[in-house]
């Protein structure tokens, strides 16, 4: 009887040890947050230098784009957001290196396409969709592409073209030929320089 | 009062809840240069073949007839800076063209500018003084100065500068009825003399300049 309770207290024993080292796998929690921060940015693909040269009496009649007079005359811009997006233009007056006067920013011209996913008229919108409509660009900030629907994307997605114009006196630029502005003194011959700021901003 | 401070503290919340909305929105601006080079452009445009020409007939002693009016010539200037015309011939006689043994001095034959630009051509104080603005000048193998700068420039394109080249005989003129025709041996013929115009650069300063 004795040998049989000592078998029992031992088993009991036993039992209790198995229990108690049960106790001690102890789980914890890996908490993994993934936060997803707004994300805006504007990329220049190419065409961040642009170099208008007037070499010739129609350059001044008449002005010059890419096809004759500047080089390369576009830039590429894309964006990458995670909210919508407009986008500004603005840039002071040309500014002499050489020469004398100052060149009103109204003369340089700036019209859109878009090549991306983001199509005008739908995911955004733009008012400068050609030469004959084109931007004269002020020295206060005008919004170039717009939201539409909703133009959140990658690079992919929102890819534009910039075709640069200068002194051709289309849509917004301004309406007096370089010539005329020349011959009034505005300006003299020379070498002149502006920088264009573009600014992508949030829509909250 | 409890309920005014629950207000403050409530309408504070919702500035502190919005406030970081409106400091999200992002700005990122990028930068492209640009450069204008506006090049020196001096330029004629006038037809290629400068030459006058003009018939004559001597009828008897005293009467000769102009059997063909030498042709005016229109002519514009585009310049990015102040410039000066001037004209000579290339010989100092008119030679026949059914014979060339036939001549006739260059200066039987008068010159003016008519100006069709917007630029003025008033004188010295306005965008050009024209030297033949109120008289007519030789044709002569010298050069002789048609057209210079004023002190408000004449820098522009053709709409600016457009001139008419008018040739005179001197026996139009009252003034110069003096010069006559036995003067010159004159023979039948159609006279021909080629001439140059030069376009030069004017060192008068131009407006911005002032």
């Amino acid at each position: 009887m004795k040998k049989i309770i000592l078998l029992l207290g031992l088993l009991i024993a036993l039992q209790m040890q198995t229990t108690l080292r049960a106790q001690q796998s102890d789980p914890e929690n890996v908490v993994f947050n993934a936060i997803l921060s707004g994300a805006f940015n504007l990329v220049v693909q190419n065409g961040d230098v642009q170099t208008a040269t007037f070499a010739s009496a129609a350059d001044y009649n008449n002005g010059v784009t890419e096809a004759g007079g500047i080089v390369p005359g576009f830039t590429t811009v894309a964006m990458e957001a995670t909210g919508n997006w407009f986008l500004k233009i603005s840039a002071p007056d040309f500014m002499p290196t050489t020469g004398t006067g100052s060149i009103p920013i109204n003369n340089l011209g700036v019209w859109c396409e878009a090549t991306g996913v983001h199509q005008f008229g739908i995911e955004v919108t733009c008012a400068y969709q050609t030469a004959d409509a084109a931007l004269g660009l002020a020295t206060s900030d005008v919004t170039l592409i717009d939201l539409g629907s909703d133009n959140a994307g990658d690079q992919t997605d929102n890819l534009f073209i910039l075709h640069w114009l200068m002194g051709t006196m289309q849509g917004s630029m301004n309406s007096a030929t370089m010539f005329s502005q020349l011959a009034n003194g505005i300006f003299s011959q020379g070498t002149y320089t502006s920088t264009v700021v573009l600014t992508m901003t949030e829509i909250p | 009062m409890k309920a005014s401070t629950g207000l403050i503290i409530m309408a504070l919340s919702a500035i502190i809840l919005l406030l970081p909305g409106k400091t999200l929105a992002q700005e990122t601006p990028m930068l492209i240069n640009t450069e204008a080079r506006l090049e020196n452009v001096l330029m004629l445009k006038i037809t290629p073949d400068m030459r006058v020409e003009f018939g004559i007939k001597k009828i008897n002693e005293n009467l000769y007839q102009i059997t063909k009016q030498p042709d005016d010539v229109m002519f514009s200037v585009e310049s990015t800076g102040n410039w000066d015309l001037s004209i000579s011939s290339d010989d100092s006689q008119f030679t026949g063209i059914s014979d060339s043994t036939h001549k006739i001095p260059v200066d039987f034959l008068g010159l003016f500018v008519e100006n069709r630009g917007t630029n003025w051509d008033n004188g010295l104080y306005s965008n050009m003084a024209n030297i033949t603005k109120d008289t007519v000048v030789y044709l002569s193998p010298e050069r002789t100065k048609l057209l210079e700068s004023g002190v408000r420039g004449n820098i522009g394109s053709s709409l600016n500068n457009a001139f008419i080249l008018r040739w005179k005989f001197f026996y139009e003129d009252e003034v110069l009825k003096l010069r006559k025709f036995s003067d010159y041996n004159i023979e039948d013929d159609i006279y021909t003399v080629g001439f140059y115009i030069t376009l030069s650069e004017s060192t008068m300063n131009t407006k911005v300049d002032q």
